[in-house]
């Protein structure tokens, strides 16, 4: 059955119109079809197209202060009361519970958006054969010897209407083409291409530059395969877009999440070393760092018009000139902090999932003043190393060390790559780190990376997140040799 | 929608195409609370059908959650069409034929009552003693799930799971202590035994002393140990290890271990009920062709030689493997026959590890892996637990963990701290004494 916005509209509609609302003190419904198409190839060998419609509804209520919330994928009036009052049994007769809400403007909105090609009006065998025609152009060198692909491809719709008035329809699209390839001899070297997950259509996927790419990976994977291994010590480290998005993402994005900082995650996901007092106060990195959250970036994985509790999104600071400046909220966080308002950072990863205080986009604002390119960095930076690309990452509890390594190292002398090296992983503190930026490069350098799954809550969620950032230069960072250290 | 149906409606519609369905239902309860408040409520009941359609090796998979006969009808032909436009799965095998398995029952959620009786003990303990800050996590769920296909394979089994985690902090969030346990049947003297157990935990934190980074021998829990074992799951691909893309490439059929160690997988295990067939595999291999396929107990290291590795039925054929395993529906260390309390009476100097976290791969040579320790670092002195220590970021390969176990417990019923949140990772292992642990840097993190 396609998801009928209209109906869902007039079953919602006739709970919040209904007598049963005067049991509750706040009411809302989320409507929501998740379609996902993956498709899996190893080498040649196409493994596996999946197909996933997963479409059903949520009713959270709010009674004395406590939240009540159930789902179902059975879409009817009658389920939806079912599901209201069990909402409702979860917490009637409860003592009286934390939650508050800010008071939020009431929208009646629709918002699309816009691609220009919609990633599920593409034949799946048009999918298939570009994607093979790819893997043909990588595996025709000698020295990849595997490539696994894969594409995924996201359209969701929600449809919320809140007890307050609210009534808003949405639908987004994503797209994620991910290839990775391996050298085994003389040993294991893998290599990812430069493709990253974006919300956008089909058309990302298609206007790839992959004719450029391609041999410059090939190159890039033998010779990661000869480089030196790294010896440890402490680097000047200048770090693409491509590789310091994961470190904001960790460092900045999570413990600036205001549920985090009240201990909402203290159990499973951590919480964090920020706090609400640091706000215009905490020196969080160098004047040199400027952070804001922003749910309207273009092609951003976490942009949207409004959140899922109904309220319009924004672009505000996170950090200015090195200070923290605010934290990331939902409608309830911001209550309990005694801010007016939400700044639109509520997202549930399905219709069954419980909303969450969730991370807008987070980016590293470029240097406003000068424009400084990738050779203008490695002049500034003179001797350190040059790195690329993700790899593996991981953060404490509290967001205070973390370890990051990357997809491609080059060691930099006298302002000039002089060539790869590997088995490199840096590790810091979030602020020793952030405070040790001494340059930020122009917004040419600027790139908008992100992920699909960024993890969080009990259950468990997942959320797609971008950020942005120029090159940018840290000094003095350890770096450790990953052989050294098993 | 009920299974017998769902094989009907696939029956009239599966045109020229061998087919398996998975029917899966669950209900849950999920309660979350945080500095001795309740933050979340949850209920919910979700299904959905997943259906692949098979055309001379070629395959599609479609799956939804709207079980009307009008919306499965158009999942096997979305799933049909798929399968008309992919290209033939080299790796096609023949489906399963005529096996049966049915050990579900009718056991229902009785959401309501055990809410109530867990929302009441939890009110109880957060006005106990307002010095602590209780947090946690409780979820009780009963998943049905059921598979049929084109060639007579019917096997239905009932999941029923009940987790219960526990972290209590003091005012000031200086001291932090965490435990968990899981069952198969609703149980609130699990909660109420990690209440008490986590007072007595806190205890020892109440002495904190700092330590350098460094190699030390440490005891690690079979929370941590578990979190280690599950990751290096993920390395046990028998083709990547042949392709030399896995830290076990060359290691089948070797003794890489002392010879006590014994690791394995057996989804009868009477601690845990475990999915006793193939549904879907965690660790990446792709078994499109084996779903349904039996699991027993396998041996993955017996005696200290590595016996078997993740793999298909097609790829076991084509390499002429003998004792490979489909997946990994659980973990099993075999420990020795001590209990906890006697085996810490005989560590004279060693530094105990409650949980593991943030744990990811840093090499795929080696096996490395990063992560954190956190909610309980342990001085053990002389067989007692003297002080707690600063937590640490360890870069340790769970290969290299293996072979440096030199003494271990009894094995226990655990939940991993990083993994335990799905019902496929149950672990059992002992308490074990791992030399030469690289405890990396300091953590500040509580």
């Amino acid at each position: 059955m396609p998801f009928d916005k209209f109906t869902y509209r007039n079953y919602a509609k006739s709970l919040l119109e209904s007598s049963n609302l005067k049991k509750i003190d706040f009411c809302e419904i989320r409507f929501q079809e998740d379609l996902i198409e993956n498709i899996y190839f190893k080498n040649l060998n196409l493994e596996n197209i999946y197909n996933l419609e997963s479409k059903g509804f949520s009713v959270r209520v709010l009674l004395n202060g406590n939240w009540g919330f159930s789902s179902s994928n059975i879409i009817t009036k009658v389920s939806i009361l079912e599901a209201f009052s069990k909402a409702v049994n979860m917490v009637v007769g409860l003592p009286k519970g934390r939650v508050t809400l800010t008071t939020e403007d009431i929208y009646k909105d629709e918002d699309i958006q816009s691609v220009i090609i919609n990633p599920f009006d593409t034949p799946i065998s048009e999918k298939i054969q570009y994607i093979k025609s790819i893997q043909n152009d990588l595996l025709k060198y000698k020295n990849i010897d595997f490539s696994d692909a894969s594409l995924v491809q996201v359209f969701e719709k929600k449809l919320y209407l809140n007890s307050s008035g609210s009534d808003i329809y949405q639908e987004r699209t994503r797209i994620y083409p991910h290839f990775m390839l391996y050298k085994t001899i003389p040993e294991l070297t893998t290599l990812k291409l430069n493709t990253r997950p974006v919300g956008e259509g089909y058309e990302y996927f298609k206007n790839y530059p992959f004719q450029e790419e391609i041999p410059k990976a090939a190159e890039n994977i033998y010779e990661k395969s000869k480089a030196k291994s790294v010896k440890e010590g402490k680097y000047n480290l200048l770090i693409d877009p491509s590789n310091l998005w994961l470190t904001i993402h960790e460092s900045i994005g999570h413990s600036t999440e205001m549920d985090r900082v009240l201990l909402y995650e203290a159990n499973y996901a951590g919480s964090s070393f920020a706090t609400v007092s640091g706000m215009g106060d905490l020196v969080y990195g160098s004047d040199k760092v400027n952070i804001v959250g922003d749910r309207n970036q273009k092609n951003g994985l976490a942009s949207i018009k409004y959140d899922d509790e109904g309220v319009k999104t924004t672009q505000f600071d996170i950090i200015k000139n090195g200070v923290l400046e605010n934290l990331q909220t939902n409608r309830e966080i911001a209550s309990i902090s005694g801010m007016n308002h939400s700044n639109g950072c509520s997202f549930a990863d399905s219709y069954s999932s419980f909303p969450l205080q969730r991370m807008p986009n987070v980016s590293l604002l470029p240097n406003e003043s000068k424009d400084l390119k990738l050779g203008d960095m490695l002049n500034i930076m003179n001797d350190g190393i040059y790195i690329l690309g993700d790899g593996s990452w991981s953060i404490d509890m509290q967001r205070y060390n973390f370890q990051f390594t990357g997809n491609i190292f080059y060691e930099v002398k006298s302002g000039k790559i002089i060539g790869m090296i590997k088995d490199l992983a840096y590790q810091s503190n979030t602020q020793d780190f952030w405070k040790s930026c001494i340059e930020i490069g122009g917004k040419s350098t600027y790139s908008l990376e992100g992920a699909f799954n960024c993890g969080k809550g009990q259950p468990s969620q997942v959320a797609p997140v971008s950020h942005g950032a120029p090159i940018s230069l840290f000094e003095n960072i350890k770096v450790l040799n990953t052989k050294n250290e098993n | 929608m009920n299974i017998e149906k769902l094989k009907k409606i696939l029956e009239d519609n599966k045109k020229d195409a061998q087919y398996y369905a998975i029917l899966y239902d669950n209900s849950e309860y999920n309660i979350r609370f945080s500095d001795s408040k309740i933050i979340s409520n949850r209920v919910s009941s979700n299904s959905f059908v997943e259906i692949t359609s098979i055309l001379d090796k070629k395959v599609g998979v479609s799956s939804t959650t709207d079980l009307s006969e009008e919306s499965v009808i158009k999942c096997i032909k979305k799933s049909y069409s798929i399968a008309l436009e992919a290209e033939e799965n080299e790796e096609y095998t023949p489906l399963i034929e005529d096996e049966k398995y049915d050990d579900s029952t009718e056991n229902s959620l009785n959401f309501e009552k055990e809410v109530s009786e867990i929302e009441d003990y939890l009110h109880l303990i957060f006005n106990k003693d307002k010095r602590i800050k209780i947090f946690g996590y409780i979820t009780g769920e009963i998943s049905n799930i059921s598979i049929i296909n084109s060639v007579n394979l019917l096997k239905r089994t009932t999941i029923p799971r009940f987790s219960y985690s526990m972290n209590i902090k003091n005012d000031k969030l200086t001291r932090s202590v965490w435990r968990s346990d899981i069952s198969s049947v609703s149980n609130i003297d699990l909660l109420k035994n990690i209440y008490t157990q986590l007072l007595k935990d806190y205890k020892y934190t109440s002495i904190k002393k700092d330590l350098d980074p460094g190699r030390y021998k440490v005891v690690l829990s079979p929370s941590a140990l578990g979190d280690l074992l599950m990751y290096m799951s993920f390395f046990l691909l028998a083709k990547d290890a042949d392709e030399k893309r896995s830290p076990f490439k060359d290691l089948l059929g070797k003794k890489v271990f002392p010879e006590y160690i014994n690791l394995y997988t057996d989804p009868f295990i009477k601690d845990i009920k475990s999915i006793p067939f193939l549904i879907f595999d965690t660790s990446g291999v792709n078994p499109i062709f084996d779903i349904g396929q039996s699991l027993s107990k396998q041996n993955i290291i017996e005696n200290g030689v590595v016996k078997g590795l993740i793999s298909t039925r097609y790829y076991d054929q084509k390499m002429k493997y003998k004792n490979n395993l489909p997946t990994v529906s659980n973990l099993i260390l075999e420990g020795s026959d001590k209990e906890y309390l006697d085996f810490i009476k005989d560590i004279d100097n060693a530094i105990y590890i409650n949980n593991l976290w943030y744990i990811r791969s840093v090499d795929p040579i080696t096996g490395l892996l990063t992560g954190l320790t956190r909610d309980g670092v342990y001085k053990i002195e002389k067989g007692r637990f003297v002080y707690s220590i600063n937590n640490f970021r360890f870069n340790q390969s769970p290969i290299k963990v293996l072979e440096n176990i030199t003494s271990f417990s009894k094995s226990y019923l655990s939940t991993p701290r990083e993994f335990g949140d799905s019902f496929l990772s149950s672990v059992i292992c002992p308490y074990c004494v791992v030399e030469d642990f690289n405890l990396s840097s300091v953590s500040e993190a509580i």
